[in-house]
């Protein structure tokens, strides 16, 4: 396990309830960041996101004007976001199957429910970081790859064109 | 195959390497595992620090859903009011445990499970809302914080039998539509 350099990294926190904001700024101070933003909307979310220039976004579900799923969409909009790599973590009470798979339909990074605890945030964060994975761009996905392992049994074709062109597509974006 | 599941097959799918450029500006090569834990260490002692506060937030949730019940009761749980106390009940459900009140996140998800799983919410009697707001306040103001309170486990479990008890009577009836 590799140390992450906290105090490098800028965060914008995301959730209506400012207790929960408060709880997780405790928590990344604690880690050793510095740069936290917070957001009470998805509108404010989405405005610091353009803003604040954060590594990582950290945002609930439930939130007023669009929630966490919705900001997630327009984050990832590979023509009009400026941020559309950005991980997202996606922190919520919402923990049914059917709310995980619309998150990672998304678009997030990384999905952790609530109770939050130091470990559990750590580790997301620490995922983000050291194992980033592929994005992939179909006319209705573009975000990160959402199969986390090979499934052996697969005999279909390989439809993922990962030719150079795949590649210089990846090489021509900028964070 | 239809004609749009075809499509969708021979669609380009395009995959773009995984960046690294986070991983190469913050994460410091060769640390050991002790850095780590230190920092989730130093994480878990501010949480505590911080848990004097806990008791006043979790009181004034408690107000705040005491304040939308008369509400509730006027207009019913599928009114703007009852979802206004839905979005109390689903922080709490999401922070309880955190604020050392593991049972009143769970009575708050019996209740949040009612009211996102019931078919009609306009059937949901307010008073149910309310026995689980004033459990809420009785484990708040009687039981013993963080630990396994007897009393406290014995509310949680009544009232989430009641509510599978009131799921199965609703899913029954609108399957029977």
């Amino acid at each position: 396990m590799a140390k992450i350099e906290f105090e490098k990294l800028r965060f914008v926190v995301a959730d209506d309830n400012a207790h929960m904001r408060r709880i997780v700024r405790t928590l990344l101070r604690a880690f050793g960041s510095r740069e936290i933003c917070e957001a009470e909307d998805g509108a404010s979310a989405l405005e610091a996101v353009e803003n604040f220039l954060p590594d990582i976004l950290i945002t609930d579900i439930k939130m007023p004007i669009f929630d966490g799923i919705e900001l997630t969409q327009m984050i990832r909009n590979p023509d009009g976001s400026k941020h559309p790599y950005l991980p997202i973590i996606m922190l919520t009470a919402y923990s049914e199957r059917k709310r995980v798979l619309q998150a990672r339909d998304s678009g997030v990074t990384e999905f952790l429910c609530k109770p939050v605890s130091a470990n559990a945030l750590y580790k997301r964060v620490q995922n983000v970081i050291e194992n980033p994975r592929p994005f992939i761009k179909v006319s209705t996905y573009f975000g990160p790859d959402r199969r986390r392992s090979a499934d052996p049994n697969f005999n279909g074709d390989e439809r993922r064109k990962t030719d150079s062109n795949a590649f210089m597509v990846g090489e021509q974006v900028s964070l | 195959m239809s004609a749009e599941m075809q499509k969708a097959k021979d669609e380009e799918i395009i995959v773009i390497p995984p960046r690294t450029d986070l991983k190469d500006r913050v994460l410091k090569p060769g640390s050991s595992d002790g850095a780590c834990k230190r920092a989730i260490k130093a994480a878990e002692s501010a949480i505590e620090e911080l848990s004097v506060e806990f008791d006043g937030w979790m009181t004034s949730s408690i107000d705040e859903l005491l304040l939308k019940l008369p509400q509730v009761h006027q207009d019913g749980l599928n009114s703007a009011a009852g979802e206004e106390l839905h979005t109390i009940m689903h922080d709490l459900k999401g922070q309880a445990t955190t604020l050392g009140y593991p049972v009143v996140a769970e009575i708050s998800d019996t209740l949040c499970n009612l009211l996102e799983k019931a078919p009609d919410t306009s059937r949901i009697s307010p008073k149910i809302a309310e026995l689980h707001v004033r459990s809420i306040q009785t484990i708040v103001q009687e039981c013993t914080k963080n630990h396994d309170d007897p009393k406290a486990n014995a509310i949680s479990l009544g009232l989430r039998q009641m509510v599978m008890k009131i799921l199965k009577h609703e899913f029954e009836r609108a399957d029977q539509k």
